[in-house]
């Protein structure tokens, strides 16, 4: 067959319109300045304007003359090559898909992933995976990476996804997620999984770009990016990003008395500022970067004044680090890495006392870091020796009213902890593969713990790969959890232990011409989690361990690519949880996820980028929530003009109405999430 | 259906009128200059096609996949062009042409090695491509691709390149005299 012919058999004309056409449901008129871009947009994409676009002939037709004057301008996607040794399913969504989808955050490219669910409560998003997405829990059970090295912060080890990332996505070239504990080779967060963030090679960037954006409710942002290669071959990148969001009116009923009625207006405040340098050179890496997020709690959580504007939390991390790469010889590698981050964290939370007072909370973490890691392959062999210490030389967590001040907590300390992990990837045959590794671990309690993980792994045929895969991780209780004691509310637990998790999944996959198809079954098995209670003697929040918990599940995963670029990917979840001490169901633990993404490219460097996203019902112990069912449309084209780049995109299109669960530390049961919005975004390249 | 709706339908009206167009992948746009860069090379007589000319690409993503069924059945010189996946080095043996994307350098240089030892063309879209052991590099320069050829490394492996083909090159490293 004619490779055009094949081009062309995959198309049909006029199928986006059914495919997109609304079936109702909407109540707030689409936003002007986003439908007349889009109009703008489409009239670019119509046949009459495309006809000086890219001749309409196969490139297995062009002979190298031709080839050789081929606009290249989607030079974004690279092949998604997995860069993490864990023989485990990983889920990669490239800088392409993220500009084509137009997702705006860290936590909108996960919740795209095949088993991830958000919970969002207009303060932090919470990552949900394999139905495990506990009350009170900011993200701990997740370890977050970038290029390399954890960022979680030594306080709380939380993983930030939300806005509070510091990292702008537009310099992000990938993003992976290992389902499952990769802390054999991972460390202490990875007990549900890990996430690592790739940032661009400054190469990519090539040159000085701007860009700016615009949303709702006054969204707008702007950001700035110098990238030169040097003359010693080595690549400089210096980025600056930020944005501002003015917050819409939110309703609460549950507040619904004299001033507010139950409105909180201008609460749901963002600002983010945030600033990226890096340095690839030949034999060294160096990164900078800096992030900062304030936002205002329209949702009175804490107990605090409702429809008071002077509550709000800060975030702000700093990072440092330098990586040697060594090339010892063609079978051994290896690289030396350093870092150090800073992680500052501010609540503000007004109490009617009386009278109104400003509480204060704050953290911080300083974290410096020393990692090296030798890969040396031999034979059927291939060994991997990793090394990790670390010095949290500050951790405080203070808690005072302003003024009058008022110590509540005043806690310091300094921690290390160390690990060791060593695997051995041995192909045993053609066919056989068998990958073990173990992990030793002290951790910043005194603890040692030893985790082994395996994996077996064997090719049934050229295209059909069949994985067997145990695990066994734990979780050391952070700082937060035991020491966090405010007189009258909470009390600290120094008898907390790590948690533990062990797991086993099996995994199919079948990948032929342009089609990948695959399955997975996993069992989990937890003990000793630790979760926030309510002391019955004294009446204080304390951490405790306890629960055991069992969580099974399958996941189904499809990906279709034509040759024209045009791509369709889809996944499907089901799961159940159990709480073996209660026999009940977790909270917030959807029994099915369905996920459908399209990208599509189009005349005259248009491009779209359609999701459909189900999550079924979620219970908690206060109320049950309906499932729902969002639908997400983007545009990009790069027809506008040489450099010039313009995106659209619309965020739950049908404006549906749904709500999060919210956790304990809310007088809401449910947090009622956003409805229809829009955001566009110019972006230039000088040349 | 309410106005916001209907009036999306309207809006998303022409993007159906825009279909119809083939604007092919990255990937295709790759492979498609690695055809090329098939009909410009001549193989020793140990590892020269007979019958069959075999492409190989290291890649198992569904887009190269989809770039490759579109490749496949068009052919080299009247040889038919087979084209086929690889995972390991090991299977470069048997291939004529091998094209590695982008990825980590110990698995290009692997690559690039094995092509040398069995007189296979390498290409890859791998930055330095060349300073690995590669024959032929591709390269984004000013929204455009190009390619470099490293002469010496060929003509080792006993391949010649077409002086056509040397012509179009952004460089070629030449042989030392």
């Amino acid at each position: 067959m004619n490779a055009r012919a094949l081009l062309l058999s995959s198309r049909s004309p006029g199928r986006p319109k059914n495919d997109l056409a609304p079936s109702g449901g909407g109540s707030g008129a689409f936003p002007e300045p986003g439908a007349l871009l889009i109009t703008a947009l489409l009239a670019l994409a119509s046949p009459a304007a495309a006809q000086d676009a890219t001749p309409d002939a196969g490139y297995f037709d062009m002979d190298l003359e031709q080839l050789l004057q081929v606009d290249y301008v989607l030079s974004a996607g690279k092949f998604p090559q997995k860069i993490t040794d864990a023989p485990s399913r990983v889920t990669i969504i490239t800088a392409d898909e993220i500009k084509t989808q137009g997702y705006r955050t860290l936590a909108d490219v996960l919740g795209a992933m095949r088993g991830l669910y958000l919970t969002y409560d207009r303060n932090y998003t919470y990552l949900g995976t394999r139905g495990f997405a506990r009350a009170g829990d900011y993200n701990t059970r997740i370890q977050l990476m970038v290029d390399g090295v954890r960022i979680d912060d030594p306080v709380y080890n939380q993983a930030s996804i939300g806005q509070e990332f510091p990292i702008d996505l537009d310099l992000v070239e990938r993003v992976e997620f290992l389902p499952g504990p990769g802390s054999a080779a991972y460390g202490n967060n990875a007990f549900l999984g890990l996430v690592h963030v790739i940032t661009k090679r400054p190469a990519a960037l090539d040159g000085a770009q701007t860009a700016f954006q615009l949303g709702d409710h006054g969204g707008r942002g702007a950001r700035a990016s110098l990238a030169r290669t040097l003359d010693n071959g080595g690549e400089l990148l210096l980025a600056v990003s930020a944005w501002n969001q003015g917050g819409g009116d939110l309703y609460y009923p549950e507040f619904n008395v004299a001033p507010n009625d139950g409105w909180a207006r201008g609460l749901d405040d963002e600002r983010t500022r945030r600033a990226f340098a890096k340095y690839a050179g030949n034999k060294w890496t160096l990164q900078a970067l800096w992030g900062e997020r304030v936002k205002g709690i329209p949702t009175a959580s804490f107990g605090t004044i409702f429809g008071d504007s002077a509550s709000e939390t800060r975030d702000a991390y700093t990072r440092l680090s330098a990586r040697r790469d060594f090339t010892w010889s063609e079978r051994t590698q290896g690289s030396l890495q350093f870092h150090y981050g800073r992680y500052d964290f501010r609540g503000d939370y007004v109490y009617d006392s009386p009278p109104r007072t400003l509480n204060r909370d704050v953290g911080r973490g300083d974290r410096w870091g020393m990692e090296g890691k030798i890969q040396h392959s031999a034979d059927r062999h291939l060994w991997s020796l990793w090394a990790e210490a670390l010095r949290d030389s500050e951790i405080v967590q203070r808690n005072f009213d302003v003024d009058p001040y008022r110590a509540l907590l005043d806690e310091r300390r300094q921690t290390s902890s160390h690990a060791l992990f060593v695997q051995d990837e041995i192909t045993l045959n053609e066919r056989w593969l068998t990958s073990l590794g173990v992990r030793w671990d002290r951790v910043h309690t005194g603890e040692s713990v030893v985790n082994p993980r395996l994996a077996l792994i064997h090719k049934a045929r050229p295209d059909t790969t069949l994985k067997l895969l145990y695990g066994s991780a734990f979780r050391a209780p952070n700082h937060y959890e035991r020491d966090y004691a405010v007189a009258g509310f909470n009390k600290g637990n120094p008898d907390l232990k790590p948690e533990r998790i062990r797991t086993l999944e099996a995994v199919a996959e079948y990948r032929a011409s342009g089609l990948r198809l695959a399955a997975s079954a996993y069992l989990y098995k937890v003990r000793d989690l630790i979760s926030q209670a309510l002391d019955a003697n004294d009446g204080l929040w304390v951490f405790r361990n306890g629960e055991r918990v069992q969580a099974q599940g399958l996941e189904l995963e499809a990906e279709y690519a034509w040759s024209d670029g045009e791509r369709l990917r889809g996944s499907l979840t089901s799961q159940t949880t159990r709480n073996e001490s209660t026999d009940q169901t977790l909270t917030n633990s959807p029994r099915t996820m369905a996920k459908l993404h399209w990208s599509r490219p189009w005349r005259g460097d248009l491009r779209s980028g359609l999701e459909v996203q189900h999550i079924s019902a979620r219970t908690t112990a206060a109320t049950r929530l309906a499932g729902t069912t969002l639908v997400n449309l983007n545009l990009v084209s790069t027809r506008l003009g040489k450099g010039v780049e313009v995106t659209a995109g619309v965020q739950n299109l049908m404006d549906k109405r749904y709500s999060h669960p919210a956790s304990l530390d809310h007088t809401q049961t449910r947090i009622e999430q956003d409805g229809r919005t829009w955001r566009v975004g110019l972006s230039y390249r000088f040349d | 259906m309410n106005s916001a709706g209907l009036r999306l339908a309207f809006l998303l009206l022409p993007l159906g009128l825009a279909a119809g167009s083939a604007v092919a992948s990255d990937q295709a746009l790759k492979l498609a200059f690695v055809y090329n860069f098939a009909k410009f090379t001549d193989w020793p007589e140990r590892s020269a096609p007979r019958g069959a000319l075999e492409l190989c690409v290291a890649a198992d993503d569904v887009e190269h996949g989809a770039a490759m069924r579109a490749l496949a059945g068009r052919s080299v010189r009247g040889a038919p062009l087979r084209v086929r996946s690889i995972e390991q080095a090991a299977e470069v043996t048997g291939c004529h042409v091998v094209y590695v994307p982008d990825q980590n350098a110990r698995q290009v240089a692997e690559i690039a090695q094995a092509a040398r030892n069995a007189g296979v063309l390498s290409v890859s879209d791998h930055e330095s491509f060349l300073r690995l052991g590669g024959m032929i590099g591709l390269v984004s320069i000013q929204g455009r691709l190009q390619f470099e050829v490293d002469q010496e490394t060929a003509l080792r492996a006993g391949l010649h390149l077409n002086a056509q083909l040397l012509q179009l090159a952004r460089s070629v490293r030449r042989p030392k005299t």
